[in-house]
């Protein structure tokens, strides 16, 4: 796998109908479960009165701070060949150093503090066929940073 | 008899507990949700269980502290199951005529939450000494003032929660027209998604409740993931799977006739209404000015389908017959319009047949014109007030009465002239119904059926309004208000507006006959075309029409005891949808369709025994609920005659098990769905019927 993230499409592409499929189906296919406190990607649903929804997902940063920070670095917190920054949870303390340490806000690292686990995206890196919030986005809102544009937005009919 | 055993302990697709709350005594307490999900699955069946168990005694008015609201999500819920994830309400209705137990169902992502906060549902009790909010923070439940929320706006209410427990809270609120309790006030959630027809918001103003929060860290799982991730990654149209843009929008409202041109050109888009959800629908458009902002801000309007017919109400949808009678049974009306096209097989030789389209009456009224509607549609959303009821029957009403001449000739006065070209007049009614303003402001809040029994009904609701036709430019006349069943506005009954053919409507009236609302919020009606072939000609008949109506009313009870969506279920290209989703959620891998039948009919039949024991039902007060409106034509200007609908109804009747002569089943109709206790209930209280050889139909009571 190449080094990459995920990103959300501009609207003007596809509009994310917020159904939340991309972090369900994250929290489903990695811990079997779905909740607020799994998952490696998040949607914040937009102002009601506007309805344009955001999603936050790692970029899986080159300086990686999360990873820089994790006390048991390469154990819990870790970086593949491809520069994948993946959690290995059976190691993870759940100190929450990480989340506090992502240079984005909100953190892209979900804390299950009941659980004291640390949850963030790692591209599926294990998984046949990529990233699973790209395949169950209704709306092909969601790409990898590295791929064109899987449809011409100019046959979409969309706003111009 | 046992009932069969699905799972040997709860499933994790369900949270675990219900919680009461007393807003009276402001404490709380649990009941686990595993004493009702194996024989109740969910939702509505639940519902009914509980409401069955705990209330006692249902017969108390709606505006009350002793009227007990229910709220219940199902087992897919959370799961990531599309479609599913909505919830359901019951209670005592403040809106419907009489006050009796009934439902309504909603998305939204309050369900979800709900679940996340450990908690499969809720009951409310009591009445709160000031405005309150219940905030379900996991395991933490606290009474909250709400009084710096008083009188704010649904979707102000909601941001300011957000703003104390975060965007991943979801709240129920009511606003304004609930606070004042007007019989037509919804509680909602999210952008729109409303449990609105029964004036549940009514109960809730009325109780003190502006709000229920939940905020959640919990989980839940469906047994069987690979079978969640196959359904929603099947895509039954080729549209999905597809970017969807905001679509550039400078007109609507063709399939009218009539080509519309906005005056504000905007970006229609589509919205999900609960998590999981891959189905592409509620209809927004966003980049419109928002009518009550005196600053002309851009808002996003969620308008689903009745924004169009808020701006034009001139003639009545078109509907091809495959829109509810197709080769696979499958299919509902609202799909043609706006979400999916009608699945048909190109190689079946009667394809051109389903695709044969009526086009609706022109009932002749006000429009087009968007900004009316938008103001309509936006006042709605923001006051909270009940979408349907108030474009489709309030505003029909204005307009058929103004047009026959009746509020001059009664001396009525709004308090500013009727005038169907101006937006501030329908923002000014809804102001006086909403805050009980203006001379007729407490009539208006008290509902349309109510404010008409109130004026005299013979003259403000029998009337008949002239001036509608069908396409064959023949009168096809109905009184000026489309009120039918139990003070609800017709739907699918086959005149006024949706003028389907005299199978569908008569099949529909037994759904609503025998419910205490208008029941077309689930179940349209859908058969096999070979079916639909044999009893068109006399539906009221045909032991297939009675077939065709139980169907019906399993797929309206499951839809809502799973919670599915009215939009998706039946799906036209997965009939044993429910099954799988259900096996999926509970991992009830011996579960049958015929099970799924079978918990139907359990969970329908309480809700008679509910009606039964709270509101005295019997076939002498429901027989009469449908049937005046059948004696107005339809579009081919079919009735029925006082005799033809009793002969149907016999036929249902005696299909189901119940008594000919009381409409009360039979013990062994009770048995027949393991409920023996509810048939031993009924013994002693002497409603266990016995066959009556000397039964004589009651004469027509509408002679006219």
């Amino acid at each position: 796998m190449k080094y990459d993230h995920i990103v959300q499409y501009p609207d003007a592409y596809s509009h994310c109908i917020g159904c939340s499929s991309c972090e369900l189906f994250c929290a489903l296919v990695h811990d079997g479960v779905t909740g607020p406190c799994h998952g490696g990607i998040k949607v914040e649903l937009g102002k009601l009165d506007q309805l344009k929804h955001t999603i936050y997902v790692c970029q899986h940063c080159e300086d990686h701070p999360c990873y820089e920070k994790c006390p048991k670095k390469d154990k819990a917190m870790c970086v593949d060949e491809n520069g994948i920054v993946y959690i290995n949870e059976a190691e993870c303390i759940g100190c929450g150093l990480c989340a506090k340490n992502c240079k984005f806000t909100p953190s892209r690292i979900t804390m299950d503090k009941k659980a004291r686990k640390a949850h963030k995206c790692d591209l599926c890196r294990t998984r046949e066929g990529g990233p699973q919030c790209i395949k169950e986005c209704p709306v092909v809102c969601l790409g990898l940073a590295s791929d064109p544009l899987p449809y011409d937005p100019e046959t979409l009919g969309g706003a111009k | 008899m046992s009932k069969k055993v699905f799972f040997e302990k709860l499933p994790s697709c369900y949270a675990g507990k219900i919680l009461k709350i007393d807003l009276t005594t402001k404490t709380t307490s649990v009941i686990p949700t595993e004493k009702y999900a194996n024989d109740y699955v969910g939702g509505r069946a639940m519902a009914n269980r509980l409401y069955w168990d705990e209330v006692k005694d249902g017969n108390v008015p709606a505006l009350s502290a002793e009227n007990t609201i229910i709220y219940m999500t199902g087992p897919l819920a959370g799961t990531g199951l599309p479609y599913s994830g909505r919830s359901i309400m019951t209670g005592v209705s403040a809106k419907n005529i009489p006050e009796q137990y009934t439902h309504a169902c909603s998305g939204g992502y309050f369900g979800s939450v709900l679940k996340w906060a450990g908690y499969d549902g809720f009951m409310i009790t009591g009445k709160a000494d000031s405005l309150t909010y219940v905030l379900i923070d996991d395991d933490k439940i606290s009474f909250e003032d709400a009084s710096e929320l008083k009188g704010s706006y649904v979707q102000a209410t909601q941001e300011k929660l957000f703003e104390k427990y975060g965007r991943k809270s979801s709240a129920l609120v009511i606003g304004p027209a609930g606070e004042n309790c007007c019989r037509h006030a919804s509680v909602v959630n999210h952008a729109d998604s409303a449990f609105a027809m029964p004036g549940f918001g009514a109960v809730w103003g009325y109780k003190n409740l502006k709000a229920i929060v939940a905020r959640g860290t919990g989980t839940i799982a469906p047994m069987d993931l690979e079978k969640v991730l196959e359904i929603h990654a099947w895509r039954d149209t080729p549209e999905k799977g597809k970017p969807y843009p905001p679509k550039y929008c400078d007109n609507f409202a063709e399939d009218s006739g009539e080509f519309t041109a906005f005056t504000e050109p905007h970006f229609e888009e589509f919205n999900s209404c609960n998590p999981g959800c891959n189905h592409i629908c509620m209809v927004s458009r966003s980049g419109v000015t928002n009518p009550l902002d005196p600053n002309g801000g851009k808002v996003t309007m969620v308008g689903k389908c009745l924004d169009m017919f808020a701006s034009i109400m001139k003639t009545d949808n078109r509907y091809p017959i495959g829109a509810y009678i197709d080769f696979k049974r499958q299919s509902v009306p609202g799909m043609y319009k706006w979400q999916d096209p009608i699945l048909c097989d190109p190689d079946d030789p009667q394809k051109d047949e389903y695709l044969q389209c009526y086009l609706g009456n022109y009932v002749n009224m006000w429009g087009p014109n968007f900004e009316f509607g938008k103001m309509i549609t936006w006042c709605c959303n923001e006051y909270g007030l009940d979408k349907w009821d108030i474009t489709l029957w309030l505003f029909t009403w204005l307009y058929q009465c103004e047009a026959e001449g009746l509020f001059k000739e009664g001396g009525i006065d709004f308090g500013r002239p009727i005038d169907f070209e101006d937006p501030q007049f329908a923002k000014y009614i809804l102001d006086c119904m909403t805050y009980r303003t203006g001379p007729m402001g407490d009539l208006l809040a008290e509902g349309v059926g109510r404010m008409i029994r109130a004026l005299g009904k013979e003259k403000f609701g029998d009337t008949i309004r002239h001036g509608t036709y069908n396409r064959d430019g023949e009168e096809r006349l109905v009184p000026v208000s489309w009120e039918t069943n139990w003070g609800e506005c017709s739907h699918w009954q086959g005149r006024g507006f949706q003028g389907c053919e005299k199978n569908i409507w008569v099949s529909m009236n037994i759904l609503h006959m025998i419910g205490s609302r208008d029941e077309a919020n689930g179940a349209h009606s859908h058969d096999h075309y070979e079916n639909y072939l044999q009893y068109k000609d006399d539906p009221c008949h045909h032991p297939l029409m009675v077939d065709a109506t139980v169907y019906n009313i399993r797929r309206n009870e499951m839809k809502d005891s799973l919670l599915l969506c009215e939009f998706k279920d039946p799906d036209p290209g997965r009939p044993n949808m429910e099954l799988e989703m259900y096996r999926a959620a509970t991992g009830a891998k011996h579960a049958t369709a015929e099970d799924i039948d079978h918990l139907a009919d359990r969970g329908k039949i309480i809700e008679r025994a509910i009606f039964m024991r709270d509101h005295a039902r019997n076939r002498d007060m429901e027989i009469v609920q449908v049937y005046p409106w059948m004696t107005y034509p339809d579009p081919w200007g079919d009735t029925v005659t006082w005799d033809e609908w009793n002969d149907f109804v016999d036929l249902f009747y005696t299909d189901r098990k119940w008594d000919l002569e009381t409409g009360w089943p039979t013990r062994e109709a009770w048995e027949d769905v393991e409920l023996d206790d509810i048939a031993d209930f009924f013994e002693k209280e002497g409603k266990i019927p016995t066959a009556n050889p000397n039964y004589v139909r009651k004469p027509n009571p509408f002679d006219r």
